[in-house]
């Protein structure tokens, strides 16, 4: 026996927040604040500002609804613009060191059981400060991929660029990091 | 060796964000709020003016020009609409050369002497040898047009670019902005996506397209419009040219650009034929 979901998709969830419906814009920002808070906190360094950077930029996508050419691709587009929230809340004073300071000042909560952990401690710091003296371009599609989760196609649509062009940028990131974490 | 795919995702679960469970709610509740009121819509005009009193005199004077496009941070590869600056009726043009075999890379260790558009600001022609060894960047020559008219060396960025200019040929015809047939340019820095569409006007278009052998491309039709980057994180403005149609490239850690009056699938054609 197979039940069908009643779950709105995100389409129909789109469709009655642009006819004024707030709590269908709330489900919306419900179903993707994890991803919008873990974008903005890498892009940005700042944990203790990825809150603040995420409520602003999701209510200036709220209000750039009508722009939303593909309503299916919302997720995507809603953290295109927190990204671009947290690049903009760098503007002028993004230099290495004060990045590393943000980076290498977060807080990482240990795993119930280490035995599923591939990170202890000292490696999580290292990782997080890898992170901060890669290029601001490798981040962001490390951002977009493993800490919002969207898939390549996903990525894609927020970097508006092909999905192979996603792959490669991956791979070279991915690089670029691994040299980082080998430095220390 | 570290599974570093993995790691990432773990760290994403683990790193503690404070505020988040409210972010919901705080998100709602300001959805009704007008968008400024009208207070702040009196200090944005104000505001406003001044930045289009910047922008006036940015664009007008040279030293003013850099240091307030420096104050405003431009980053990265930006394209910015075309602004209205003097032109000529008939501007200055270079002698025309015939292209070279596509299997003839050009003889670039003689320094050439063909004049240049002073409006394009180039300074003096050297050798291609010369110039790579002074910016430290790749030979940018695209074997489809062969040798270039002239080499130069300009700043920005602190390192240099290079830009190789053209006569108008069968290929690249005169271009009525620059006054040559071809520029194609290398230089330091990364294209930064999702920018262009919001910061070209109306009657420019800009669109991804796929470049041989690049990591990324971008086209840019219609209006003039200006560019500017950076290079190592430190923030420059490119000389006030406008320019024609663009393709813009990446390949590494390089830009490459070809400005021309010609149509996308030539361009496609030209930039695969740099080596």
């Amino acid at each position: 026996m197979t039940t069908e979901s009643t779950e709105p998709s995100d389409t129909d969830l789109v469709t009655r927040a642009r006819a004024g419906d707030d709590a269908a814009f709330g489900a919306l920002v419900g179903r993707y604040q994890t991803a919008a808070l873990r974008l903005a906190a890498v892009i940005s360094g700042s944990t203790d500002d990825a809150a603040d950077i995420a409520q602003e930029a999701l209510v200036k996508a709220h209000r750039s609804l009508a722009k939303l050419t593909d309503p299916a691709m919302v997720r995507p587009w809603m953290l295109r613009i927190v990204a671009n929230e947290a690049k903009n809340h760098l503007r002028g004073r993004d230099r290495r060191h004060q990045r590393e300071l943000r980076y290498g000042s977060w807080v990482v909560a240990a795993m119930p059981d280490p035995e599923d952990s591939v990170l202890d401690a000292d490696d999580a710091h290292e990782l997080a400060l890898a992170l901060a003296r890669i290029g601001a371009r490798d981040r962001q599609v490390l951002a977009y991929r493993y800490f919002a989760g969207l898939s390549e196609i996903e990525t894609a649509r927020a970097l508006d660029v092909a999905a192979g062009t996603v792959k490669s940028r991956t791979a070279r990131a991915l690089a670029r990091l691994r040299v980082e974490m080998g430095r220390r | 060796m570290i599974d570093l795919e993995r790691s990432l995702t773990e760290l994403a679960d683990r790193v503690q964000i404070p505020g988040g469970d409210w972010l919901v709610g705080d998100v709602v509740r300001r959805l009704g709020e007008p968008v400024k009121h009208r207070q702040q819509r009196r200090a944005i005009a104000l505001a406003g003016a001044l930045v289009a009193f910047l922008a006036i005199v940015t664009f007008a004077l040279p030293g003013p020009r850099h240091a307030v496009a420096r104050w405003l941070g431009f980053d990265s590869v930006r394209i910015e609409p075309g602004v209205t600056v003097p032109t000529t009726a008939t501007p200055p043009t270079i002698a025309s050369t015939s292209p070279t075999s596509q299997t003839t890379l050009p003889d670039t260790s003689a320094t050439t002497t063909t004049a240049v558009p002073p409006a394009l600001g180039l300074g003096p022609s050297v050798s291609m040898a010369e110039a790579m060894s002074r910016a430290g960047l790749p030979d940018p020559t695209p074997a489809l047009l062969g040798r270039p008219e002239s080499v130069h060396v300009v700043q920005p960025p602190d390192s240099g670019q290079i830009i190789l200019v053209y006569g108008p040929s069968d290929l690249v015809p005169l271009s009525s902005v620059t006054g040559v047939g071809a520029l194609v340019s290398v230089f330091p820095a990364h294209i930064e996506e999702g920018f262009f569409g919001k910061a070209l006007g109306n009657d420019a278009t800009v669109r991804s397209v796929d470049v041989a052998g690049a990591d990324g491309g971008y086209w840019i039709e219609g209006a003039p419009h200006q560019l500017f980057f950076d290079s190592g994180g430190k923030f420059e403005i490119d000389t006030l040219r406008l320019a024609t149609n663009t393709l813009l490239w990446q390949r590494g850690d390089h830009i490459y650009r070809l400005e021309a009056d010609i149509s996308l699938e030539t361009a496609l054609r030209i930039a695969a034929s740099v080596p």
